[in-house]
């Protein structure tokens, strides 16, 4: 455990990265909310109309804001903190576990900020009626469906990004871009699947109720859990 | 700086034994880098890694340490294999030439975090060289100069004081004056604490002083591996007029030659034997002992006349 701490407390050297920029980031979309609510709310009037608010209810930025800055830094520790890592005499398999520490320890952080935007939410609704994390697909404002998905959400991308970045490291540009572009292939496999049988994908929906999402993410998080761990044993520097 | 950790010295628990490395290949695709290497590297010696660019120094450095996979052969470290094994690779440190670190590292946050990563960590001495190497400790890492870059490179390898210690052309960029401080610096902390180190150079003349162990490569291969005055008695030159230096010679093996104007330089495969002294004297061709440059540039570029522009 010692030899991963280690690598746990090198991960956190970067407080910015691992503290700062993604809870600064739901912190900007929710702003972002804020001002298209007044923005509609030139031709509506304030606070929102009803339609207008069910509208926000389907608001999904929470789920498109976070994870492009996420996989980003988890590509960068992949890459740049992995070649470190191993300078100063770590294994692959010590780096890999103090760094899944050092993610877990940032999506912490990620759903301490969410829910203190959701106190702020459900107290205020921003004085203006809108929705950013008082949505349906989390539980309507539940905070511990909030907390789980935020959790869940910044930890796929992290070792999401650790697996491009290991992939990078271990096999070159051109497999990254191969594993990328399998990936968008399976997203998009699913979406036609959706598209295809909505009755099938609507009932699992209604069976899971509202811990649906959180459970595909704790699917798709093993995943990439499992495959950041598996490509890092492979990467060289 | 200052370290909270507190470690044991595992140098006291753990007498090394020096690396073992047996029938070593890598290859890169078609591309044989290290054919067949077999070497060892005793334990609390300098080691000079030498050979011209491209013939496999800091692939047998990243492959000893599993930076880099081997292709087949075998890697023994005080008697165990360092693959994923923690207990042995934290007694090393190898801080690659074009080390990457990550984008918001800086000199100041390495320094901070690298007493968890090792016990026997010098806090005085980083404090101590960080500021003689004029090093920018609030400054990106990626925002180094070649040169200060090469100085964190030494700063992290000398406090580190690992066991085993891989330098990697430590002075590259560093200005006359600080390639001096760390020639000064490298002898002051092996002086007080031995440790197995290879270091690749190209500075070879510049280095010499310093190494105790040279183990030259060529095309891959291990074509010496020797103490250093034994490395030095393994030729000579012979330097004066061509034709008489040519019938000293007589047919002894050339590793190398070199031209300025009527007088020729030839360095010599061997030892030179009294007799070589006597012809010598006798023909009026000097006879000089070999430096460590001459001899990396007569075995690692046979035949070439640019071979010590190159090396």
């Amino acid at each position: 455990m010692q030899y991963a701490r280690r690598n746990l407390a090198l991960y956190l050297t970067n407080r910015l990265n691992s503290f700062v920029v993604a809870p600064a980031i739901l912190v900007l979309v929710a702003i972002l909310t804020v001002v298209i609510g007044l923005i509609i709310g030139i031709r509506t009037g304030l606070p929102l109309p009803q339609p207008v608010q069910d509208g926000f209810q389907a608001n999904l930025a929470v789920f498109w804001a976070l994870p492009g800055f996420l996989i980003s830094h988890g590509a960068l520790t992949a890459n740049r903190g992995f070649a470190g890592a191993l300078a100063f005499g770590s294994t692959r398999r010590n780096f890999w576990a103090g760094t899944a520490m050092g993610f877990m320890i940032t999506s912490l952080v990620v759903a301490a900020a969410g829910l203190v935007i959701l106190a702020a939410e459900a107290a205020t609704g921003f004085g203006l009626g809108i929705s950013f994390l008082t949505i349906q697909a989390l539980g309507d404002g539940n905070p511990l469906i909030v907390a789980v998905t935020l959790f869940l959400l910044s930890l796929m991308s992290l070792f999401a990004g650790m697996s491009f970045g290991g992939i990078y490291r271990a096999a070159g540009v051109i497999w990254t871009v191969i594993s990328i572009v399998a990936v968008v292939l399976v997203a998009l496999g699913l979406l036609a699947a959706i598209v295809a049988w909505p009755d099938l994908w609507l009932d699992l929906a209604s069976e899971l109720g509202r811990w649906g999402i959180p459970l595909g993410l704790v699917v798709v998080t093993l995943i990439a859990g499992l495959a950041s761990r598996a490509v890092v044993r492979y990467a060289e520097i | 700086m200052s370290s909270p950790v507190r470690h044991t010295d595992y140098r006291e628990s753990a007498p090394g034994q020096g690396i073992r490395i047996r029938n070593l290949n890598k290859s890169f695709g078609k591309k044989h880098v290290l054919r067949d290497i077999t070497v060892d590297f005793a334990p609390d010696r300098v080691h000079g890694l030498l050979g011209a660019n491209g013939v496999g120094k800091t692939t047998l450095m990243s492959v000893i340490l599993n930076h880099t996979f081997r292709s087949s052969g075998e890697v023994l470290i005080d008697g165990e294999d360092p693959r994923e094994n923690a207990r042995l690779l934290e007694r090393t440190c190898f801080v690659h030439e074009d080390q990457k670190f990550h984008d918001d590292d800086t000199p100041a946050s390495l320094l901070r975090i690298l007493p968890t990563f090792y016990p026997t960590w010098d806090t005085d001495l980083a404090e101590r060289l960080a500021p003689r190497f004029k090093l920018p400790m609030s400054t990106r890492t990626t925002k180094l100069s070649r040169g200060q870059r090469s100085a964190l490179a030494i700063v992290i390898s000398l406090a580190a004081r690992a066991p085993y210690t891989f330098m990697d052309e430590p002075y590259l960029g560093l200005d006359p004056g600080h390639r001096a401080l760390f020639y000064e610096e490298f002898a002051r902390a092996m002086a007080e604490h031995p440790r197995t180190v290879i270091l690749s150079t190209h500075l070879i003349d510049e280095v010499s002083d310093l190494l105790e162990n040279v183990v030259m490569i060529e095309d891959g291969r291990v074509t010496v591996d020797a103490d250093i005055d034994d490395a030095r008695d393994s030729a000579f030159v012979l330097r004066g007029l061509e034709p008489v230096v040519r019938d000293v010679v007589g047919a002894r093996r050339v590793l190398r030659e070199y031209r300025l104007g009527n007088i020729l330089s030839v360095t010599v495969d061997g030892t030179a034997t009294a007799e070589d002294r006597r012809r010598a004297d006798a023909a009026n061709v000097s006879l000089e002992p070999v430096t460590l440059q001459e001899l990396v540039a007569a075995r690692g570029m046979r035949g070439t006349d640019d071979a010590e522009m190159s090396v």
